[in-house]
């Protein structure tokens, strides 16, 4: 049977699941807390499959798979290793995080620094670049629905994410963790698919072992120069990084029931990221032996034209695990960014005097919110069809801009001196735009160096502060003997 | 059956039910329509090749005859009868129709139905939820406007301007009742507070005539036994004078309280029997100088300053002016009392202030008499119920002042009210002007509710 009809049937087979499983979008009595963290009540299992599905994104699929399709296992060192880097840093700020019951990731800041700017600052780059994760996910999204439904890529194709996007996010974080359950599980069916039926002679584990040690495979890796050896370090220090200071992770161990369900969370995970990375690949290294050109195409369409070597079916399954992967990231992200743009950068203020004023107030507010994600999802529409650069450098941008932004501040508390992490942020924001847009340095060296930047400003302050304290402490010392 | 399943489910199912029919239908149509023309079409073209090959006598390789028939033949089986017979040469072909090539070829064709088929269901998924949120918000209200009611809150529902006609009327006859039963609760509250004023004002008339017959019993007794001392003392009985004089001092104890008593009996019968009220015109001036006269130096004593004042032009009022400086006097006194626990926290103001005010519904103006202290307020736990009778916060209080003060001025036709915060306590007494024209209906009034004090 032709594929198209396979992947007319997956496709209309996930509306159809979208639609009945990811439930109710306005819920009988909703909050702000419901509607931003479930009302923290997400036990350890939810929590791992939303975590989990929003990690798996077209650009840790598609990405991932196309820069091993070219360069081998070096791109598994610097990403893969990256990504799971970032992992380990999580243990380390869930108590910190749920002390202080803040709603979003800028109000933490402001609660933990007492400075309302570096709120305000933080949010508006999370809007920013959360538009731009969200075009990359249109965008795949777009390519690979009109990949399947041999379709031209255009506003039809994205604009089916843009629907999907919105009946899913509109019911706040419990709509999300419902649809996120549905898509991680199509993700590693579609990816374990892949895995099993992508060796052209059937699945063995001799045949899987020679892939995997193959010579060319290998040899790329010990044939890598100094300055290649650097420059994976750096994108997988910066990819680590990213992933470690990412609001989307963040906000997911806010949402647990428990810390303990949070360190369940983090503690599982691993694995199934693992498992995912594992099976994809598996499969790229066996496409990379059997059918080493494909012909030069657009990275999500390449990666959608290696699915033509898996039997229809598991073909089908890999690429609506990309669609749900799509998914699963945009509508976490379009929370996020209508959280920071409504609750944290121009928060609607109650009105005092009457009793009844919370419930409409927090109507009031859901129903702004709402508003919210729509302009923010058509804004992202827009901006797909926009000849913006490769996703995978949105990607990277976006990515980079994150780790500015919280990696000090959720890690480091001991460095910074609250008063200058508003200049300390803004200077490195500035700088990294800088670097990026103007300079034209790649965003993961520009992130290094800025981090590096941010570091020694902090440790400037601390130790300016440091002497300050010791000189009035020795002024106050000088002032008792002389009395 | 369907209690268990929100609006928003219903209406989800409902939409995409007929999402689902709708593209169904559509789609079925239009397939079965495309399935018969190019079955059709390829028995048409089938037919023709065989008659020309039959004509001209072809002998070709079969994937060429296939190849002319179009993809949706396909060779028979052996066992199989054949649809289509082609004579190739000396020999035979049989073909069959193969339906899922042509299904397969349909589906190509038409995937922009079946994409248009699948917006149109998410479309209406959304719109069923965007429906529901418009049906379900008001409700979500009047279900919180109910629980408010049913915990004794006064509650106001506003209107939701995505709502249809229907939920606005449902919200304005909510409030309605909402309105409704904060008037019934308003005088259930007066009536149950009438029925206990008239049973204590029994039970304190039967009381009082119990106590005041033995204590008037017990005067008699006393003065003619002060007078027996007295005539004793006189005569000079020295070796008993020591004794004579505790007696006395005893005697003049039970003298001081047995006249307490008597005033605290008289209060009552004030209370539940108040005096005959001779309405007056009264100056609300005149009010003011004697308050200077007779609070001033109650509050100095205190350490109070007393500040008395008139907002506007002069005020006369209708009135019973004994009445009515009972009035003041008692506000005073509590407005004095009320400072005792300042102790050098802030100064100490006693405030008097007449004049005329708007009524509480705007149309007209009423006499008004202000009496405030800077004390620390009354708590919000007793604010209501400082009017009631035998209510104290003070150990040696009757609890009678304030509801006496309401009676009185409720016997004027007036009303007395009360603001306080942190900051100190303001009465508000209002008492009917005395111009002309309001006279005749006022007095009618004023003798109406003289009567009901006197029948209570």
């Amino acid at each position: 049977m032709s594929p198209l009809i396979y992947y007319l049937i997956a496709f209309g087979a996930y509306t159809i699941s979208i639609i009945l499983m990811t439930g109710q979008s306005f819920a009988w009595k909703e909050t702000r807390l419901s509607f931003y963290l479930g009302g923290r009540r997400f036990s350890a299992f939810s929590t791992t499959a939303t975590f989990c599905a929003t990690w798996i994104s077209p650009l840790s699929l598609v990405g991932f798979s196309m820069w091993l399709y070219s360069d081998g296992y070096a791109a598994f060192f610097a990403s893969v290793n990256g990504w799971l880097l970032g992992l380990l840093f999580f243990p380390f700020i869930v108590k910190r995080l749920r002390l202080k019951r803040a709603l979003s990731l800028p109000e933490w800041l402001e609660k933990t620094y007492g400075d309302i700017r570096v709120r305000k600052l933080v949010a508006l780059t999370m809007v920013f670049l959360y538009i731009l994760y969200l075009v990359t996910q249109f965008r795949a999204f777009g390519i690979i629905v009109s990949y399947m439904l041999d379709i031209p890529s255009g506003f039809t194709s994205t604009s089916l994410i843009y629907l999907f996007v919105l009946y899913t996010t509109f019911g706040g974080y419990i709509s999300v963790v419902r649809s996120d359950i549905l898509n991680l599980f199509l993700i590693i069916l579609g990816v374990t698919a892949a895995a099993a039926y992508s060796m052209p002679s059937g699945f063995s584990l001799g045949a899987a072992a020679d892939v995997l040690l193959l010579k060319d495979q290998l040899d790329m890796v010990r044939s890598l120069s100094y300055s290649e050896i650097f420059s994976v370090f750096a994108i997988m220090l910066s990819w680590g990084l990213g992933v470690a200071g990412n609001p989307q992770y963040a906000v997911r161990i806010l949402a647990c029931r428990t810390e303990k369900d949070a360190y369940k969370t983090i503690a599982a995970s691993p694995f199934i990221v693992g498992w995912v990375y594992i099976c994809v690949t598996f499969f790229i290294l066996v496409c990379r032996s059997y059918y080493p050109v494909i012909g030069d195409f657009e990275e999500t369409l390449s990666f959608a034209k290696l699915g033509q070597f898996l039997p229809p079916f598991a073909s089908a399954a890999l690429l609506v695990g990309v669609i749900a992967a799509a998914v699963s990231t945009a509508n976490s992200q379009l929370l996020l960014a209508a959280c920071s743009l409504c609750y944290d950068l121009f928060p609607i203020k109650m009105e005092k005097g009457t009793k009844d004023q919370l419930v409409y107030y927090e109507d009031r507010f859901l129903v702004v919110n709402r508003v919210a994600i729509t302009v923010i999802a058509s804004a992202a529409l827009l901006l797909s069809h926009a000849g913006l650069p490769g996703y995978l450098m949105l990607g990277r941008i976006s990515w980079t801009l994150v780790a500015i932004c919280f990696f000090f501040p959720l890690f480091l508390p001991s460095w910074i001196i609250k008063e200058k992490l508003f200049f300390v942020l803004s200077t490195a924001l500035s700088v990294q735009c800088f670097l990026v847009f103007a300079a034209g340095i790649s965003p993961e060296n520009a992130m290094l160096a800025v981090l590096m930047l941010e570091a020694l400003l902090f440790k400037v302050f601390s130790s300016s502060s440091l002497k300050t304290y010791s000189e009035s402490i020795c002024r106050e010392g000088q002032g008792s003997h002389a009395e | 059956m369907l209690n268990k399943y929100s609006l928003e489910t219903l209406m989800k199912w409902i939409f995409m039910s007929l999402a689902v029919s709708m593209v169904a239908l559509t789609l079925g149509a239009r397939l079965h329509q495309s399935y018969a023309a190019k079955k059709s079409a390829a028995v048409e073209s089938g037919k023709e090749l065989a008659v020309i090959s039959d004509e001209r006598k072809y002998s070709l390789p079969k994937e060429i005859v296939m190849g002319q028939l179009g993809p949706f033949w396909r060779e028979s089986l052996p066992d199989e009868k054949p649809e289509l017979v082609i004579r190739n040469g000396e020999s035979t072909l049989g073909f069959d129709l193969d339906p899922k090539s042509i299904i397969i070829s349909l589906v190509e064709e038409e995937r922009y139905l079946i994409l248009v088929g699948l917006l149109g269901l998410i479309v209406a998924v959304e719109l069923a939820v965007l429906i529901s949120y418009v049906l379900t918000r008001p409700l979500r209200r009047l279900a919180w406007g109910c629980r408010q009611i049913a915990q004794g809150s006064r509650v106001k529902i506003r209107h939701n301007a995505l709502s249809p006609y229907e939920f606005h009327e449902l919200t304005d006859s909510f409030n309605e009742m909402a309105n409704e039963l904060e008037k019934w609760k308003e005088v259930q509250k007066q009536v149950s507070r009438m029925d206990r004023l008239a049973a204590l004002g029994e039970m304190i008339s039967g009381l009082s005539h119990e106590i005041r017959n033995p204590l008037a019993s017990i005067r008699i007794q006393l003065d003619l036994l002060r007078m027996e001392i007295g005539s004793i003392h006189e005569e000079g009985r020295s070796s008993e004078e020591i004794a004579l004089c505790d007696a006395k001092e005893y005697i003049s104890i039970l003298d001081s309280e047995i006249d307490r008593l008597n005033k605290t009996v008289s209060q009552l019968l004030s209370f539940v029997r108040p005096k005959q009220q001779i309405i007056s015109k009264v100056s609300l001036d005149d009010i003011l100088s004697w308050c200077e006269s007779m609070v001033k130096s109650q509050a100095e004593k205190q350490g109070i300053a007393l500040m008395t004042g008139r907002i506007g032009g002069a005020v006369s009022v209708l009135a019973d002016s004994e009445m009515l400086r009972h009035i003041v006097m008692n506000l005073s006194l509590n407005a004095i009392q009320s400072m005792d626990p300042l102790d050098g926290e802030r100064k100490k103001v006693l405030s008097i202030v007449v004049g005329r005010t708007a009524t509480v519904n705007g149309t007209g103006e009423t006499g008004v008499i202000r009496v405030s202290d800077t004390g620390p307020g009354i708590p919000e736990e007793i604010q209501h119920r400082i009017f009631d009778p035998f209510f104290t916060t003070r150990q040696d209080g009757t609890g009678l002042g304030l509801s006496i003060v309401q009676r009185i001025a409720e016997g004027f036709g007036g009303t007395v009210s009360m603001e306080t915060s942190s900051e100190g306590t303001v009465f508000s007494v209002f008492i009917p002007l005395a111009d002309e024209g309001q006279q005749g209906t006022i007095f009618q009034h004023m003798e109406a509710q003289s009567n009901e004090y006197m029948d209570s």
